[in-house]
């Protein structure tokens, strides 16, 4: 027991501390930059207006679904609202913005402030920086597309009230619902931020990712409907990301009609029906259209600075 | 003799924004430097003195005559802007020369090659200035603006982005011009730069004049900060108690191996040093001013 | 050695920005000497590993920049000259993601961070958006996010552009304790010959990607033979008594200079040159041998009842070395 007489008084040192700690290492890095920029795009860390911009979207996205649920509820019955196939086609504009919006966030930022530098010198690859920022807006993207469907899928399931032998049944279906959203954000994600990243102004980025998302889809469905030749049908529509995206889903659904005449009434599932393509050929495209558009930000980047 | 330049009461406001405030000064041949921070003027009274800019009030006259609206002048002064003014597609020689012509000069060659001469790019004359280095456009700039043989050169920000020999080249060349009797006045937020070449300084601060002169001479105007001064002799403790029983010094320190001295009273103290060490017996070893460069100037300015 | 080059080459195009550079940089804060577009920052991109040498090669921490950039980077802060911090995230925040990015686990980040921070002198600023900060303010954002992990060796390009003279005195400051009482190794680009003077021990000076002088700042440095008499009136008083008594003296601007005979070896045999240490800490040895003559300046200063302001060697500069240089050679 110390004397209560004797003088007490001590000193810290708070000079400069050398870290002896961990250091994780590349993955860790990686990891951390996914998560802030997939916390930026939702507007966390930053303003009120990229909150409401990113769950306003995200909400509307959901609006469908939670009819389908809210109908399912009431109705008593099997009463389908939508269909899981044609789910993106629905909230096709919602899912462009959305990647628009994010996608020239995501990378402008770190080009008009110059911050890329930075960075650049931190232990990670050149790579890693561009492919962290398309998993994490692909990572956001599951936000609208698998989120919505999920929930139609939970709906049907209550609305069965038939328990675990609905869910054997509609496994395929499940299967699916994941398989076309894990696609189709991949594909987005990449070709979104492929073009965003050449401009650091984020009105002209995002512009650019909708122009060649949104105007292409109008322009290839109005071109496709005046071609007689499916043989040229398809090469349009290969081409055409929102035509591959709407493709994929509607062969990983096995909702392809058939279509003994071609109609020109532009719906793009007739349109695509009437390309006459095997299902993989359009999960190929769009595998391609991912590389490519994964390969060119890389490149673009491995030169960067 | 009417000044050169005169800047009477001048000021300059932008909006609510005031550049300049009420400036008052006059500059005559010779090299001065105008110093202070970034924002704080400089740039806004260069161009009001090179009639670019009208006095919001006050007066700013050239040769006895006010320089804004004054195109006569110009055969008299020339203006090296900060921005680069130069056009990467054309060589020094070429932008000389039509500088020498815009000037009406009755042999633009023999000017532009004197001209080209002085500033020591006669060597790469005929390359494109897109190929310079910063310091030689620069350089080109300079030789542009004073082809004409100009009384008055005034320079924004000079040294900017050079190194430390295109530094020392340009500050003999604008110190030679000074000594011709030309009138040079150039800003810079460096005080290096400033310490090596000007012989008087203009020091603003938030748009106003806070001292002008040769710098040693305002820091004897600082009558309110005591000047400092370091000794080193073979018997520091010996010599300190001889200064202590001086009334002018005010302070004696030991650092290290030194004396730090302070003193009131500039002028008793350095008529009493001499006598002091002598007689004390001591071995003087250095003796210097502490505190009375341009920086140690500067900085006491900027705390009034 | 902390870092090693070897013939490194850069080419841009048709632009050399490096030319056959060969050097060595140990520890301790050494100043990166040059004009913009001379080859400081090139040189520190490659041996961050961020840009590829065109020819020759580089070794930081006795790895290759092209081959182990990554863990050179694990132990390597950069300050870059330009602007690069986000306006619409606070200092904290930022600063922390930088530390995670460099490896650090996040409680461990967040610690780093507010003890980097304050090192360097931001308080309660750094939780308002870095947008809103002064130029000084800013660098010190910069320079904290290159030490929150504890890097070996720092990297600073133009640490001090931008600031007024009080701020670069502060950052300059900062760098100096950063080399002694961090410990840690600094290579610092700067124009400014006065900031090298005051914080580096040895420099490097590069002209048009080339290297043309590296060494110790002391040898460079330090006092001349010529000794600088300043009296406040009548100097040509002063120069005449000088003469008087044997020794020659002029006057040369505001001072008299007075040459002192060459230094003769001491009898310990240590030989005590024309360079001395720069904080003016002469070696008694020479103080002795000059004593006799100062004796005779301050007894005709004395004698005149002339005021004494100065009497001290000439300090050589690293201005004086550019000077020579500028006026040998345009």
């Amino acid at each position: 027991m110390t004397d209560p007489q004797a003088p007490r008084g001590t000193i810290y040192d708070l000079g400069y501390r050398h870290y002896e700690g961990p250091r994780l290492g590349r993955r860790y890095a990686v990891r951390s930059l996914v998560t802030l920029s997939l916390r930026s795009t939702f507007g966390l860390g930053r303003g009120a207006l990229p909150k409401v911009l990113a769950f306003g979207l995200v909400l509307l996205a959901f609006v469908p679904a939670i009819a389908q649920v809210a109908i399912a509820a009431v109705g008593r019955g099997i009463f389908e609202v939508v269909e899981y196939a044609d789910y993106f086609g629905l909230i096709q504009v919602i899912i462009v913005l959305f990647v628009a919006a994010m996608s020239s966030e995501l990378v402008g930022n770190d080009r008009r402030y110059h911050t890329l530098v930075l960075y650049f010198s931190r232990p990670i690859r050149r790579d890693d920086y561009v492919l962290s920022k398309i998993t994490a807006l692909a990572l956001a993207l599951l936000c609208l597309t698998l989120g919505p469907q999920l929930l139609v899928y939970l709906g049907n399931w209550l609305g069965s009230s038939r328990g675990a032998g609905w869910i054997a049944d509609h496994a395929s279906e499940l299967l699916a619902i994941v398989a076309s959203s894990v696609l189709v954000s991949a594909q987005l994600a990449a070709i979104a931020v492929a073009i965003a990243m050449f401009s650091s102004r984020r009105a002209f980025a995002l512009t650019s990712v909708l122009a060649v998302l949104l105007v292409t889809f109008i322009a290839a469905g109005t071109l496709v409907a005046v071609l007689d030749d499916p043989g040229w049908a398809a090469a349009v529509m290969l081409l055409t990301p929102l035509f591959v995206m709407r493709a994929v889903t509607l062969v990983l659904f096995d909702a392809v009609p058939a279509v003994s005449t071609f109609s020109h009434d532009q719906d793009p599932a007739d349109q695509i029906a009437f390309a006459g393509l095997p299902g993989w050929a359009w999960v190929a495209a769009l595998v391609a259209q991912t590389a490519l558009a994964v390969a060119v930000a890389v490149l673009y980047y491995r030169r960067a600075s | 003799m009417t000044p050169a330049i005169s800047v009477q009461a001048a000021s300059r406001w932008f909006g609510d924004v005031v550049a300049v405030n009420d400036i008052t000064f006059d500059l005559g041949p010779g090299v001065t430097g105008l110093l202070g921070p970034n924002g704080a003027g400089k740039s806004t009274l260069l161009h009001m003195m090179s009639g670019l800019l009208r006095p919001s009030a006050g007066e700013v006259l050239l040769g006895g005559v006010p320089a804004w609206r004054n195109p006569d002048m110009y055969a008299h002064l020339g203006l090296v802007p900060e921005r680069d003014t130069t056009y990467p597609f054309l060589s020094a020689w070429q932008y000389t020369l039509d500088s020498a012509r815009l000037h009406q000069l009755p042999d633009p060659e023999a000017a532009a090659r004197a001209a080209i001469e002085m500033v020591d790019l006669t060597e790469d004359q005929h390359r494109n200035m897109g190929g310079y280095s910063k310091g030689m456009r620069q350089r080109a700039k300079v030789a542009a603006a004073l082809v004409h043989q100009p009384q008055v050169l005034i320079l924004d920000e000079p040294f900017n982005g050079m190194d430390p020999r295109q530094r020392a080249h340009m500050t003999e060349m604008l110190r030679d011009l000074g000594r011709s009797g030309r009138v040079i006045v150039f800003s810079s937020h460096i005080l290096e730069d400033v310490e090596h070449l000007a012989e008087d300084v203009l020091v603003v601060l938030g748009g106003r004049l806070a001292a002008s002169g040769d710098f040693h001479q305002i820091r004897r105007l600082m009558t309110n900060r005591p000047h400092s001064f370091t000794l080193r002799c073979s018997d520091n403790r010996l010599l300190a108690r001889a200064l202590v029983d001086r009334p002018e010094v005010a302070l004696v320190a030991f650092r290290d191996a030194e004396l730090e001295v302070q003193t009131r009273d500039f002028g008793a103290f350095t008529q009493a040093i001499a006598p002091l060490l002598s007689s004390s017996g001591v071995e003087l070893y250095e003796l210097r001013p502490a505190d009375a460069s341009l920086e140690d100037v500067f900085s006491y300015l900027v705390q009034r | 050695m902390l870092v090693r080059t070897a013939s490194l080459t850069k080419h841009y195009g048709d632009v050399t920005a490096l030319d056959d550079v060969t050097l060595e940089i140990g520890s301790g804060v050494v100043g990166l000497v040059g004009a913009n577009g001379a080859g400081k920052s090139t040189l520190m991109r490659i041996l961050l590993g961020l840009v590829p040498p065109t020819s020759g090669s580089a070794e930081v921490f006795g790895l290759d920049v092209g081959t182990d950039g990554l863990r050179i980077r694990e132990q390597v802060g950069y300050m870059p000259e330009d602007d690069c911090l986000p306006n619409d995230i606070s200092a904290t925040r930022f600063v922390i993601h930088m530390a995670r990015m460099s490896g650090l686990p996040a409680s461990e980040a967040r610690e780093r961070t507010a003890e980097t921070l304050r090192h360097v002198g931001l308080f309660e600023e750094r939780y308002r958006q870095i947008g809103g900060y002064s130029t000084g303010m800013k660098q010190r954002v910069k320079l904290a996010q290159a030490l929150v992990h504890d890097p070996t060796l720092l990297f600073l390009d133009e640490p001090t552009n931008g600031l007024d003279p009080a701020g670069r005195d502060d950052m300059l400051q900062l760098i100096e304790r950063t080399g002694s009482a961090f410990g840690i190794s600094v290579v610092m680009a700067s124009h400014l010959l006065g900031e090298i003077e005051s914080v580096c021990d040895s420099l490097v000076l590069l002209d048009a990607g080339r290297l043309e002088r590296a060494g110790a700042v002391t040898s460079f440095t330090g006092t001349s033979n010529v000794l600088l008499v300043e009296v406040d009136r009548d100097p040509d008083l002063l120069v005449a008594r000088l003469a008087q008594r044997g020794i020659a003296a002029s006057i040369v601007g505001r001072a008299i200079s007075v040459p002192l005979p060459p230094q003769t070896p001491s009898a310990t045999g240590t030989a005590t040159g024309p360079a001395t240490g720069p904080g003016g800490t002469a070696t008694t040895e020479q103080d002795r041998q000059d004593t006799s003559l100062h004796r005779l300046v301050v007894e005709s200063v004395a004698e005149l009842g002339l005021p004494l302001v100065r009497l001290s060697r000439q300090r050589r500069t690293l201005s004086d070395l550019f000077r020579d240089d500028a006026r040998a050679a345009p």
